[in-house]
């Protein structure tokens, strides 16, 4: 079965890429274009990862983690940066965030990251 | 003989004293004119300077119907900076930039690096073009598809924020100023266009309300030289 992957993000030209790639890799994708759309999916779908920005309409990236980890804390997170948020991402790690990816993305780091945080929590609870 | 001079054609005096004494201390030599005619008139009768540093709402001529009469008329290739006060659309050419008021150290800096790129590139004989696709080429495996796709996306997208970002800046909300310039950031980058990016990083920094408007302002200028070059990169493709 197809891993499912939640996309929060508002730059339709990141989506498109996003979308373009991860359907390429055979994911399947959702994409929330704020906050409170990506927490009405969240609880209407089950998904494998979380691949979010943080500066989003409506909902903060810290609230929006915040909500993620409090209600689906089995989910990974990649958090879809710009390289000049290093505050905001140490903050994001401190929260429980398991990755980051810098945009725009470089698509063979965008693959290898997906994969290896699905990877690793699906590893994480094989172990229990 | 290297060739120093520069042309400058400002109605304002004071602007035109400010700018005259930069340009001067750093080495150039200025021929100013108040208006258009004069200055057209010193061209035919001394020739052609290094640079034009031309006022958009010069007079009798402004600045575009000087540009277009030193071109056509005159035949004259000597890059030309056009000083803009309005949102025109600019149509970006060889050997043509812009600049905006009141002049500063920041405008003697854009001068220099006009100048510097004019030289570099007269080997080519072209100005490089705004917007690269590599990016999305690369993305994609050479998807003419997505490309076009993500073209008409950086179109619309950018245009729809660049007018909530005006909204914004009219309105003094400068933290929704940063979210839209951090928003957009991205789609500059994927189209490996440097200055727009390092504009919306300085729009996400910057705090001075005229920092913020002269950046906003270059950002919609940057959006229109990459968006009339994607018109004439893919004619027909509707984007």
């Amino acid at each position: 079965m197809k891993k499912k992957i939640l996309v929060i993000e508002d730059n339709p030209m990141v989506v498109k890429s996003l979308e373009f790639k991860l359907l390429k890799e055979g994911y399947d994708v959702s994409i929330a274009i704020d906050g409170r759309s990506a927490m009405e999916q969240l609880e209407a779908n089950n998904f494998d990862l979380i691949l979010t920005d943080l500066m989003l309409p409506f909902v903060s990236g810290s609230q929006l983690i915040e909500h993620i980890k409090k209600n689906h804390p089995n989910i990974p997170i990649i958090v879809l940066s710009t390289a000049t948020q290093e505050d905001i991402i140490t903050d994001a790690f401190n929260m429980g965030v398991d990755d980051f990816i810098t945009k725009p993305f470089s698509p063979n780091e965008l693959a290898l990251r997906v994969k290896r945080s699905i990877g690793s929590f699906k590893n994480q609870f094989s172990h229990k | 003989m290297d060739n120093k001079n520069i042309i400058l054609i400002e109605r304002q005096d004071e602007e035109r004293a400010n700018l005259k004494k930069k340009l001067t201390e750093d080495s150039f030599e200025v021929v100013d004119f108040d208006n258009s005619m004069s200055a057209i008139q010193w061209v035919m009768e001394n020739g052609n300077p290094k640079l034009f540093i031309l006022e958009e709402l010069s007079s009798p001529l402004d600045g575009w119907k000087t540009l277009d009469y030193l071109r056509t008329e005159l035949g004259v290739k000597t890059p030309v900076l056009i000083t803009i006060e309005t949102e025109t659309e600019i149509i970006v050419k060889k050997s043509q930039g812009f600049l905006t008021k009141p002049y500063s150290d920041d405008t003697l800096v854009k001068i220099k690096e006009f100048l510097h790129q004019i030289e570099s590139i007269k080997e080519t004989d072209e100005l490089p073009k705004p917007y690269s696709l590599d990016y999305l080429d690369e993305l994609s495996d050479g998807s003419l598809e997505f490309i076009t796709e993500s073209l008409a996306l950086f179109n619309d997208s950018i245009s729809e924020k660049l007018t909530q970002l005006q909204e914004a800046l009219d309105q003094q909300q400068f933290t929704e100023i940063r979210t839209i310039a951090h928003s957009i950031k991205p789609s500059f980058q994927m189209l490996l266009n440097d200055h727009g990016k390092e504009l919306c990083q300085s729009m996400e920094f910057a705090t001075k309300p005229e920092d913020l408007k002269t950046l906003v302002q270059e950002l919609k200028l940057e959006y229109n030289r990459i968006k009339k070059q994607i018109a004439i990169d893919f004619p027909t493709a509707h984007i």
